[in-house]
C-alpha cells in the first residue's frame, strides 16, 4: 500500500507539474489562472445546465433525463481526455525504472490508472457539480441532487477503463502506419460529427422534444460509457440499478487493473516493437531555402506526434462542426419562426453572422499551436540554438505554420456561413475578414506568450500542447478577447439596426492590434530565443 | 583562431558564477582537451562558445567574427556534438542528416558523404529507421556525422566518447586527426584523461568555474602523468 500511495503521489505530481511554467516565480500567478479557467468552465456548465433544465421543467418532464444527459456529456469529455493519457500506462518513460525496482506490477498499473481517474475527476466535477447546484435550485429534487454528486465522483471510472483499453487497440492497429495520427484524428472527427448530426436531427424548439433530443444524444453517448444505460435507469432512483451501476464500476476497475498488471511487460514489448518502418530514403539533391526547410521540420513534427496533431487539428475541426451546427439550428429556427414579430426576426437575422464569427474565433483560438510553438522543441532545442538559423525566419515559420492549419478552417467556416446567410453584404465581407484577422492576432499573441513561458523539459507532448502555462494563458486570453468581440458584435445591431458598425469596430481593433504586436514580437524574438537556457 | 576572453556567466537566480574569467586560445589544427571534475563548468563553457547559453562578460571571437555581433556567421563555421544527443526523434537518421546538410547548404555530394561516414560508423543500414528507435551510441554517431558533414572550421564536442564502442571511438579520433590536418580546430571535453593526454596538443583544466591550468599538454602535465597532475591540482 505504501508503494501504491507513493506512486500515486509521483504520478499526480507529474500531472500538476505539467502546468508549471518551469520557473518557480511564475508558478503562483499561473496557479490562479488555472483556478480561474476552472471556474470559467464551471460557469459554462451552470449556464448550459440552466438552459437544459429549463426545457425539462417547462415541459414538466422528469429532470432525471437532464442529469443523465449531463453525465453522458461529461463521460464523453472524460473518454476523449483519457485516451490521450492512456499510453503512459504501458509505454511510459518510467517503464525501465519502475520494472527494475521491487514494486508489484499491480501497484504500478493501479497508480497510473488511479492518477488518470483523479485527473478526469477534476473535469467531471467541473461539469457535474455546477449542474447539481442548478438542479437543486430549479427542481428542489434532493434524491437527484445526491445522485448527481455520486455521478460526479463515479462517472470517470468506466470511460477511463474503456479509453485505456481502446487506446491500446488503436495504438496497436495504427502504429505501423505512416499516417496513423491522421487515422486517429479522422476517428475523433467522425465521432464529433456523429454527435453533432444527431443533435441537429433531434433538435426542436418545443421543450418536450428538446428534452427527447437530449435523451437521444444520450443514447449515442452509451457507446463511450456502457454504464450509461445503468445511469439512465439509476436516475429513476431505483436502488437495484444504482447498486448495479456501482457494481459495474467496481468490476471495470478490477478488470482493467488485473488485465494490465498481468500483461504489463508483454504489452510494453508488443507496443514498443510496432512502429512505422519507412522505406529506405535518400538524401535530397537540392537545397531547400531556410523557410521551406523549417516548415518541413514543423510538418514532420506535427505528423509524428499524436497528441500534437490531434490537439492542433481538432480545434480547426471543432470550429467547422460547431459553426455548421449553430448555423443549421439558426436557419431552421428562423424558417419556423412565428411571423407575428417581424422586428424580432429581423434583429435575430442581424445577429446570426456576428454570433457565428464569435463562436468560430473562440474555438479556433482554443488550440492554436503557436502557444506551444517554442516549447514543443523540447530537449532538442539546442539544435536550433547551435545551427546557423536566422531567428527572424524561424519566428516567421512559427507564425506561419499554425496559420496554415487555421486559415483554411476559418475560410471554410466563413464560406459555410455565407452560404446559409447572405442577406447583407457586410455579413459576407466580414464573415471572412474578422476570423482571418483574429487567427493572425491569436497566433502572434500565442507565440509571444510562449516566449515568456517556455517549457523545454518535458516527457510527453501533452505537457506542452494541453497542460502548460502558456496554453492556459492563451486559453484565458482567447475567452476574454472573444467575449469582448462578441459583446460588441451582438450589442451593436440592437442600437444601430445594422451589424456593420460592430464589424468595423472589431475588425479595426484587431488589425490595429496586429501591427504593434507583430513588430514587438519581431523585435524581441531573437533576444528571447538567445536568452532561453532551460536546456 | 578561436579566442575566448574573460568569459563569465552566472545562471539565473544563481548567486555564484558558473564560470569566471575563462580565457582560451585555440589555433588552426589544435586538438584542445578540456577537463575538470563534474560540475566544474566544462559544459557551461562549451555551451557559451556554441551559442546555446548567453554570457554576461567576456568575448568569444572566431576568425574575427564575434559570437554576439554575428551569431549566424559564427555558427556557420562550427559544429557541435553534445554529451546527450537529444535529436529530432520523429525523423529518420537520413532525414536528420539531410536537414543538417540543407542548413549548411551542402551540395549534391551530401548523399555520398552521408553513406561514407555511416558505413565507417557501421550504421548505414539504420539510416532509414526513426531516431527514436536508436540506442544512445547510434544517436551519438548520427550527431558526429551531422557535425563533420560540412567540414567545420571549429568542432566542439562535449564528452564525445561516451556511449561509443571502441571501433567508433577509434574512427572518431581518426576523423578528428584528419580534420585537424586540414586546419580544423577541435575543442572537446572528456573525463577520459588517457585519451586527452595522448590525443590533445593543448589542455585546459577547470575547477569550480575557473581555469586552473592551460597550455600545451607538456606544459600542463609537467614531468608527471596527466592524471597525477590533475589530482594534484584538484586537491590544492
Amino acid at each position: 500500500m505504501n508503494n501504491l500511495k507513493s506512486l500515486i503521489k509521483i504520478e499526480f505530481g507529474k500531472f500538476l507539474s505539467s502546468f508549471s511554467s518551469g520557473r518557480k516565480k511564475r508558478n503562483t500567478p499561473i496557479f490562479y489562472i488555472a483556478i480561474f479557467v476552472g471556474l470559467f468552465g464551471m460557469a459554462m456548465s451552470a449556464g448550459y445546465s440552466f438552459l437544459i433544465l429549463h426545457s425539462y421543467v417547462e415541459a414538466k418532464i422528469d429532470p432525471a433525463g437532464a442529469v443523465a444527459f449531463f453525465a453522458g456529456v461529461a463521460s464523453l469529455f472524460v473518454f476523449m481526455s483519457a485516451m490521450n493519457q492512456a499510453r503512459g500506462i504501458y509505454i511510459g518513460d518510467d517503464y525501465d525504472l519502475l520494472t527494475s525496482l521491487p514494486i508489484k506490477r499491480r501497484d504500478i498499473v493501479a497508480s497510473k490508472i488511479i492518477t488518470i481517474y483523479l485527473t478526469e475527476l477534476l473535469f467531471s466535477t467541473m461539469i457535474m457539480l455546477p449542474h447539481a447546484v442548478v438542479l437543486i435550485i430549479m427542481t428542489h429534487h434532493v434524491p437527484l441532487l445526491l445522485l448527481s454528486l455520486l455521478l460526479a465522483v463515479t462517472l470517470p471510472i468506466v470511460p477511463v477503463a474503456i479509453a485505456v483499453l481502446f487506446s491500446l487497440l488503436v495504438t496497436m492497429a495504427t502504429s505501423r502506419f505512416r499516417y496513423a495520427n491522421l487515422v486517429v484524428t479522422l476517428f475523433y472527427t467522425a465521432f464529433i460529427v456523429a454527435i453533432a448530426v444527431l443533435g441537429i436531427v433531434t433538435r426542436d424548439k418545443q421543450a418536450a422534444e428538446a428534452a427527447a433530443g437530449f435523451g437521444a444524444i444520450g443514447g449515442v453517448l452509451k457507446w463511450v460509457n456502457p454504464a450509461y444505460g445503468l445511469i439512465e435507469l439509476s436516475v429513476s432512483i431505483s436502488w437495484f440499478f444504482l447498486f448495479a451501476y456501482m457494481g459495474v464500476n467496481v468490476l471495470a476497475v478490477i478488470f482493467t487493473v488485473l488485465f494490465f498488471s498481468l500483461s504489463y511487460e508483454k504489452l510494453h514489448d508488443l507496443v514498443s516493437s510496432i512502429s512505422y518502418k519507412p522505406k529506405a530514403v535518400h538524401a535530397s539533391s537540392k537545397n531547400k531555402n531556410e523557410t521551406k526547410l523549417l516548415l518541413s521540420l514543423e510538418t514532420k513534427r506535427l505528423l509524428s506526434s499524436r497528441i500534437y496533431f490531434i490537439n492542433s487539428c481538432m480545434g480547426a475541426i471543432m470550429a467547422i462542426v460547431g459553426t455548421v451546427v449553430f448555423l443549421i439550428s439558426m436557419k431552421n429556427g428562423m424558417d419556423n419562426a412565428s411571423p407575428e414579430n417581424p422586428e424580432a426576426a429581423e434583429l435575430i437575422s442581424l445577429m446570426v453572422i456576428p454570433i457565428m464569427i464569435t463562436i468560430s474565433c473562440m474555438i479556433l483560438g482554443l488550440t492554436s499551436p503557436a502557444a506551444s510553438g517554442i516549447s514543443i522543441e523540447g530537449k532538442s532545442f539546442w539544435i536550433m540554438k547551435s545551427l546557423p538559423i536566422d531567428y527572424k525566419k524561424y519566428m516567421h515559420v512559427k507564425l506561419l505554420f499554425p496559420l496554415l492549419i487555421f486559415v483554411p478552417a476559418a475560410l471554410l467556416t466563413s464560406t459555410i456561413a455565407v452560404i446559409f446567410f447572405h442577406n447583407y453584404v457586410e455579413d459576407i465581407i466580414f464573415a471572412f475578414l474578422i476570423p482571418l484577422a483574429y487567427v493572425v492576432l491569436n497566433t502572434i499573441i500565442g507565440l509571444w506568450i510562449n516566449l515568456r513561458h517556455v517549457k523545454l523539459k518535458w516527457n510527453n507532448e501533452a505537457e506542452v500542447v494541453k497542460n502548460s502555462a502558456a496554453i492556459l494563458i492563451g486559453l484565458l486570453l482567447d475567452f476574454a478577447l472573444t467575449i469582448v468581440m462578441g459583446a460588441i458584435l451582438i450589442v451593436m445591431p440592437i442600437f444601430t439596426r445594422t451589424a456593420l458598425w460592430g464589424y468595423i469596430a472589431v475588425f479595426s481593433a484587431i488589425v490595429i492590434a496586429i501591427i504593434p504586436c507583430y513588430l514587438h514580437l519581431r523585435h524581441i524574438f531573437p533576444t528571447k530565443i538567445e536568452a532561453i537556457e532551460d536546456l | 583562431m578561436l579566442r575566448v576572453s574573460h568569459l563569465s556567466k552566472t545562471y539565473r537566480n544563481g548567486k555564484a558564477k558558473a564560470i569566471d574569467d575563462i580565457n582560451l586560445e585555440i589555433e588552426d589544427g589544435d586538438i584542445y582537451g578540456f577537463i575538470g571534475p563534474n560540475g566544474a563548468g566544462k559544459s557551461t563553457t562549451i555551451k557559451c562558445i556554441v551559442g546555446i547559453h548567453g554570457y554576461e562578460e567576456g568575448e568569444i571571437v572566431f576568425n574575427g567574427i564575434d559570437l554576439k555581433e554575428d551569431p549566424y556567421a559564427f555558427k556557420s563555421q562550427l559544429a557541435y556534438v553534445p554529451d546527450n544527443p537529444d535529436l529530432y526523434e520523429f525523423m529518420t537518421g537520413m532525414a536528420y542528416l539531410d536537414f543538417i546538410a540543407n542548413t549548411f547548404r551542402i551540395g549534391k555530394e551530401r548523399g555520398e558523404l552521408i553513406q561514407k561516414y555511416a558505413k565507417q560508423f557501421g550504421i548505414e543500414n539504420d539510416l532509414g529507421s526513426p531516431i527514436k528507435n536508436y540506442s544512445h551510441g547510434m544517436k551519438q554517431k548520427i550527431q558526429i556525422i551531422a557535425a563533420i558533414l560540412h567540414q567545420p572550421k571549429l568542432m566542439v564536442l562535449d564528452e564525445p566518447f561516451v556511449g561509443l564502442d571502441p571501433k567508433a571511438a577509434f574512427d572518431l579520433k581518426e576523423i578528428m586527426k584528419d580534420l585537424c590536418a586540414h586546419g580544423t580546430m577541435i575543442l572537446f571535453s572528456s573525463h577520459v584523461l588517457e585519451v586527452v593526454e595522448k590525443f590533445c596538443n593543448k589542455i585546459a583544466i577547470i575547477k569550480k568555474g575557473k581555469l586552473i591550468a592551460s597550455g600545451s599538454t607538456e606544459e600542463v602535465r609537467g614531468n608527471e602523468s596527466l592524471e597525477a597532475r590533475f589530482m594534484e591540482l584538484f586537491n590544492e
